[in-house]
C-alpha cells in the first residue's frame, strides 16, 4: 500500500505565559514530542490514547491546521510545508477533519446547504446556486440525510445527524484524507454505529484514508488497519491492528487493553488491572520514557533513557527498553 | 421535530423578550422617543425656536401643554426636538464606537498574542478615565458642536464595546467549527465575519442597548455644562442648564427636559436588561 501521510518526528510545543513586557515564554507545553507515523492510501490509522497525549494535536498537525515547531510531514510524498506554500487552497480540498462534538463543530447560525456547500463555494467548485442546491442534496443523501434538511438550522437535528452535516462537509471538497477526532464519542451507543458504519462505507467508496482518533479501544479496534498508540506526545507502539490487539509489546499498550471493562459474569475484578495513576504533566515531562513512573516493569534505564522506537516485526514498531 | 422549532433562535428571544413586562415598557419608550425624533416637524405643535416674551415662564394649560420657558418658547415642541438631536448623537456615537471597538476586540480576540496585549491595555487606559472626564477633555480640545461631540462620546464608549467583543469572540474562537471554517480554506477575515461575529452577536446588542443610555446621559451632561449642543438649539440637557436659574419661579422649565432625560434613559436600560435575559436565558438561571 502507498502511503499518503507521514510524519517523521514531528514536534509541537506550546509557549507557556509571555506577555508584552515578558517577552521569554517561562515554559514549554510538549504536546507533541516526537510523532512518527504513516497513513497508508484507502485505509485508517487508529491513533489512541489518554486525554491529553496529543492525539488531537496530532491530528490538526497533519491537517496543516497547526505549525509543527519540529520534524516534517509528507503528503504523498511532497513536504507539506511546500504543499501549503505552493497552494494552500488546493492543499485544503485534499484533507479535511470531522470533529468530536457535533454541537460546537456546525455554525449555528449557518444553514445546513451553507454549512455543506461554503467550501464548494469558496473553492469555485460549482456553476450556478442550482447546482450548489443539487451538489449539497446528493451530499446529504450519501450521509444519511434528507434535501427537505438544506434549509435547516443545526439546532434542529440530533447529535448523530449533525454528526452526518459534519461528514457531508468534510465530504463537500472530495478530499483523499479525512482526520476524524473522536467522531462518536459525543454520541449515543446505538447511533455510534451507524455513524462508524457510515464511515467504514464512504471509505470504500471514495478510497478515503481516514486518521481515526479515539480513545476507545473497541471503536479503533472496529475501525482501523494499523494502529498506533499515543503517550505523553510520543508514539509508543504501533502495528497492525491484528497485532496490536493479540500480541502487544509496550507495558502501555498491554495495561491498556486490559484496563478494557468486559461485559462477563462472573463481575471480573477490574481493580487489580487499571493503569495507576494520572497522565504526567507535558510541561515537565519525566526523563527518560514518559511511562516509566506507571510502569510496573521499569529499571534503570528507563528512567533515564528515552527508548528508541523501532522496529521489531514486520510492521510493527515499539519504543520499550524491554522488548 | 416541532415546528416551532423550525424558526432562528431570534424567534425565541423575541418570544421571551415578550413575556418580560418591564423591558416591553422600556421598548415601548425607545419607539415612543425615536418617533418623536423622526416625526418632529410634523407632531410639535409649535416651533421649537420661535419666541414669544408674553408667554414667558407660562405655566401648562391647553395651548401648551408642558408651559413655556423664559423666552415664551413651547416646551412641549422643544422636547420632541431636543429628542431628534439626542438621537443624531446617541446613534452617530454609538456606530462610532460599535465600528472601533469590534474591530479592535474582534482583532485581538481572534489573534491574541501580543496584539491583543497592545490593544486591550490601551483600552485599559481610556476607561482608567472617568468616562465623563474624558468626553470632557476632547470636547475642551476640539470645541463644543454637535460633531466633536459625537467624536467625543463615540471615543470614550470604544473601551466597552472593544471588551465585551473580545471576550464573545474569545469564546466563540474555541468552537470546533471556527477551525473546521479554516480547514475548508475561509480567510481569516471571513471566519471572523461570517462565524465569529455572528455568534457573538447578542452580548453586542446588549451593550448597544445599554449604552444608549449613558450616551445619553453624557451628552445631556455635556449639554447641562454648555459643552454641548449649543443653545438655542433644543437639547435636554442644554435646556435644563438654562432653566436651572429660574428653579424656584418656574420649576416646570426645568422638570419637564429633566423627566425626558430621565424616562428616556430608564427605558433603553430597561430594553437592554430584557435583551440580555432574552438572548442569554441560561445566565438568569
Amino acid at each position: 500500500m502507498p502511503t499518503l501521510v507521514s510524519a517523521e518526528k514531528v514536534l509541537k510545543h506550546f509557549p507557556i505565559g509571555g506577555g508584552i513586557l515578558t517577552s521569554k515564554p517561562t515554559g514549554w507545553v510538549r504536546a507533541v514530542d516526537g510523532v512518527s507515523l504513516s497513513v497508508e492510501k484507502g485505509r485508517t490509522l487508529g491513533l489512541v490514547g489518554e486525554s491529553g497525549s496529543g492525539k488531537s494535536t496530532t491530528g490538526l498537525l497533519l491537517l496543516g491546521l497547526l505549525k509543527p515547531s519540529g520534524g516534517r510531514i509528507f503528503f504523498e510524498g511532497e513536504p507539506l510545508e511546500e504543499l501549503l506554500r505552493r497552494d494552500p487552497r488546493r492543499f485544503r480540498r485534499r484533507a479535511q477533519i470531522v470533529f468530536q462534538n457535533p454541537f460546537a463543530s456546525l455554525n449555528p447560525r449557518m444553514t445546513v446547504k451553507d454549512i455543506v456547500g461554503r467550501g464548494m463555494k469558496l473553492h469555485g467548485l460549482v456553476e450556478s446556486d442550482r447546482e450548489l442546491d443539487e451538489r449539497v442534496a446528493a451530499l446529504l443523501s450519501e450521509v444519511g440525510l434528507k434535501e427537505e434538511h438544506l434549509n435547516r438550522y443545526p439546532h434542529e437535528f440530533s447529535g448523530g445527524q449533525r454528526q452526518r452535516i459534519a461528514i457531508a462537509r468534510a465530504l463537500a471538497l472530495n478530499p483523499e484524507f479525512i482526520v476524524l477526532d473522536e467522531p462518536t464519542s459525543a454520541l449515543d451507543v446505538s447511533v455510534q454505529a451507524q455513524i462508524l458504519n457510515l464511515l467504514k462505507g464512504l471509505q470504500r467508496l471514495r478510497e478515503l484514508s481516514y486518521l481515526f482518533i479515539s480513545h476507545n479501544l473497541a471503536v479503533v479496534r472496529h475501525m482501523s488497519h494499523e494502529v498506533a498508540v499515543m503517550y505523553l506526545g510520543k508514539v509508543m507502539e504501533s502495528a497492525p491492528k491484528d497485532s496490536l490487539f493479540s500480541d502487544p509489546l509496550h507495558p502501555y499498550t498491554q495495561a491498556l487493553l486490559k484496563s478494557i471493562p468486559k461485559i462477563s459474569f462472573p463481575p471480573e475484578d477490574i481493580e487489580k488491572k487499571v493503569i495507576e495513576g494520572d497522565i504526567p504533566s507535558p510541561v515537565n515531562p519525566p526523563s527518560g520514557c514518559p511511562f516509566n513512573p506507571r510502569c510496573r516493569r521499569a529499571v534503570d534505564i528507563c528512567r533515564a533513557e528515552m527508548p528508541d522506537f523501532r522496529e521489531v516485526m514486520p510492521g510493527h514498531w515499539v519504543a520499550c527498553h524491554l522488548v | 421535530m416541532t415546528k416551532e422549532s423550525t424558526k432562528r433562535p431570534a424567534h425565541a428571544a423575541w418570544r421571551r423578550l415578550k413575556k418580560n413586562k418591564i423591558a416591553i415598557a422600556g421598548l415601548f419608550i425607545v419607539i415612543l422617543y425615536v418617533a418623536c425624533a423622526i416625526f418632529a416637524p410634523y407632531i410639535s405643535p409649535h416651533d421649537p425656536t420661535k419666541q414669544s416674551l408674553a408667554d414667558s415662564f407660562l405655566m401648562p394649560n391647553a395651548e401648551h401643554l408642558l408651559g413655556c420657558d423664559e423666552f415664551g418658547r413651547d416646551i412641549l415642541s422643544r422636547i420632541i426636538w431636543g429628542a431628534r438631536i439626542s438621537l443624531l448623537i446617541q446613534v452617530s456615537s454609538v456606530i462610532v464606537a460599535l465600528l472601533v471597538g469590534i474591530s479592535l476586540g474582534a482583532l485581538g480576540g481572534y489573534y491574541g498574542g501580543k496584539l491583543d496585549e497592545l490593544i486591550m491595555r490601551f483600552m485599559d487606559i481610556l476607561l482608567a478615565f472617568p468616562g465623563m472626564l474624558l468626553a470632557l477633555a476632547i470636547v475642551a480640545m476640539l470645541g463644543p458642536s454637535v460633531r466633536n461631540l459625537i467624536v467625543a462620546i463615540g471615543i470614550y464608549s470604544v473601551p466597552q464595546f472593544a471588551r465585551i467583543t473580545r471576550g464573545a469572540v474569545l469564546a466563540i474562537s474555541a468552537n470546533e467549527y471556527v477551525l473546521g471554517a479554516k480547514a475548508i480554506g475561509e480567510s481569516d477575515l471571513s471566519v471572523i465575519v461570517r462565524y465569529v461575529l455572528p455568534n457573538a452577536l447578542s452580548p453586542i446588542i446588549v451593550q448597544t442597548t445599554l449604552r444608549m443610555a449613558t450616551v445619553l446621559l453624557t451628552a445631556s451632561g455635556l449639554g447641562f455644562l454648555g459643552l454641548g449642543v449649543q443653545p438655542p438649539n433644543p437639547e435636554w440637557g442644554t435646556m435644563l442648564s438654562s432653566a436651572r436659574m429660574y428653579l424656584r419661579s418656574a420649576p416646570h422649565v426645568a422638570i419637564f427636559p429633566g423627566l425626558a432625560i430621565m424616562i428616556t434613559v430608564l427605558g433603553f436600560n430597561f430594553l437592554g436588561d430584557g435583551l440580555q435575559d432574552a438572548l442569554n436565558p441560561r445566565l438568569k438561571e
